[in-house]
């Protein structure tokens, strides 16, 4: 299992393998509710295809183990200022991260909250109707182990286009990645 | 480029793609936001290419930080797929990415980069479009302050914008933007969808592919993602039109090679001073000869 574990994080630092990551999660954010399967633990993997020396970087339940931070570069900041935040998704949401400005909604945070598993359709705990760019018809994913307060905040935070935050939802294997612009219903239909 | 043309390897080399990872990781991260914002023009810090801005640096640097061993990429300029700027553009990508397969044909590409048109076979889930886009703002024509224009993009203030469209109705009784023509994106921001042809916008809508523009001189990357709804500006009474290709009878002009009367059609004056009409797109051109010859033999 620890040997396991070690070449799935050597792999994930590799340019290549971080393209295939980025391009997974690019189909993750055009097509909101597929979920993608991910070569390593997939909070991490993602955060290393994406963060450099540039971006800032929050964990404040410290999920990170510390060796990690210096080969992810990023700048170590509190909450309210991070681009990224990664957190455990049973827990319910205490702050408000940023949600970006009129002038520069880009600056809405991205979450990567941990949860326990990701089904298709309604096998889960918590179902989530989604529709929204990116979704044709709309479809219902289920999650176990998101306190369902994030989805309410969450909608909260998007209720003012532009403003808002995208939420990256991981757990062991797979991801999946709701936009401020996917319109997600709690205990949609099955 | 000078087809004999090598990078210089001496010190380290290249990264595949170019670009080096920092400057693929911003790209990254902004095009993530751009669909998430969808219409929004996120700016980035377009890098030095080896050629010169607006020839397609913005297009390239999104194809760059796109692409891996396992695509294949085709480059079109104004529907060609062998105009001067596709095929530098080919080259440099097959040139810094070892292992890229390149085609000619829209149904095996897995990206396409594309100046000035869309293709006219009808792209999939699998496929990207790579716009490369010269003037991102649709708002410039009214304000001339960037930060004016991004409070109204914020505010999805487009007024002025319209008020520019009924001035030209008043005036010719028609809205005379040929090509760039503004688009509003998922209801809240209008984008300049680059210089397509007005034939190619309502193909933005609820297309299956995703779309990605982007601006190098102007640092600003933008996304049309697959399945939004993307309305060109218009009025209640006054619907949008494309291109009319119906000549003084009313009869639609055919291509000179292939006879289609469905595609966009590029108007030629021939030798003797004729005018002529041939298909935009040339490999959907040649798709349609191929077919009619087939016909023929069989």
């Amino acid at each position: 299992m620890k040997s396991e574990m070690t070449m799935a994080e050597a792999d994930i630092w590799h340019p290549a393998q971080q393209q295939q990551l980025f391009r997974s999660l690019l189909d993750a954010y055009s097509y909101p509710g597929r979920i993608q399967t991910c070569p390593a633990e997939p909070s991490l993997a993602l955060l290393s295809a994406l963060l450099d020396g540039q971006t800032t970087l929050s964990d404040p339940q410290d999920l990170l183990p510390e060796s990690i931070w210096p080969k992810l570069e990023a700048q170590r900041v509190p909450y309210e200022l991070a681009a990224f935040i990664l957190l455990d998704g049973s827990r319910a949401p205490q702050m408000v991260p940023n949600l970006g400005t009129l002038e520069a909604p880009e600056h809405g945070a991205t979450l990567l909250l941990r949860v326990a598993s990701l089904h298709e359709e309604s096998a889960g705990a918590l179902c989530l109707q989604l529709s929204g760019p990116g979704i044709r018809q709309s479809v219902t994913i289920s999650v176990d182990g998101l306190h369902a307060d994030w989805i309410k905040a969450r909608n909260d935070w998007v209720s003012n286009f532009p403003l808002g935050v995208e939420l990256v939802l991981c757990d062991a294997q797979c991801f999946v990645a709701l936009p401020r612009t996917t319109k997600i219903v709690l205990g949609g239909s099955a | 480029m000078n087809a004999h043309y090598e990078l210089p390897l001496e010190d380290a080399g290249y990264s595949f793609g170019f670009l080096d990872e920092y400057a693929k990781k911003e790209v990254r991260r902004c095009i993530l936001k751009a669909i998430s914002i969808p219409g929004y023009q996120t700016p980035y810090a377009s890098r030095e290419m080896p050629m010169g801005r607006g020839f397609g640096t913005g297009g390239l640097q999104l194809t760059l930080s796109l692409i891996g061993e396992d695509d294949t990429l085709k480059v079109i300029d104004q529907g060609s797929d062998d105009s001067v700027n596709a095929v530098n553009l080919r080259q440099f990508v097959q040139l810094t990415c070892p292992g890229v397969d390149v085609t000619e044909k829209t149904q095996e590409a897995t990206l396409i980069q594309s100046r000035h048109r869309i293709p006219e076979k009808m792209l999939t889930e699998e496929q990207i479009l790579v716009l490369q886009v010269p003037y991102p703002d649709a708002l410039v024509v009214v304000e001339p302050s960037e930060a004016r224009r991004k409070v109204m993009h914020g505010e999805a203030d487009y007024s002025r914008l319209l008020v520019k469209l009924y001035e030209d109705v008043v005036r010719f009784d028609e809205i005379t933007i040929s090509h760039r023509y503004p688009t509003r994106i998922n209801g809240h921001y209008v984008i300049d969808p680059s210089p397509i042809p007005r034939w190619d916008v309502p193909r933005l809508h609820q297309s299956p592919a995703l779309v990605l523009l982007g601006a190098g001189r102007e640092k600003k990357i933008y996304a049309v993602p697959p399945y939004t709804v993307a309305e060109p500006l218009v009025f209640d009474d006054i619907a949008f039109r494309v291109e009319d290709f119906r000549d003084a009878n009313g009869q639609r002009i055919a291509c000179r090679c292939c006879g289609s009367t469905v595609s966009f059609l590029d108007e030629l004056i021939d030798d003797a001073g004729n005018i002529t009409h041939q298909c935009s797109d040339s490999t959907y051109c040649e798709e349609q000869q191929e077919t009619i010859s087939a016909r023929k033999r069989a």
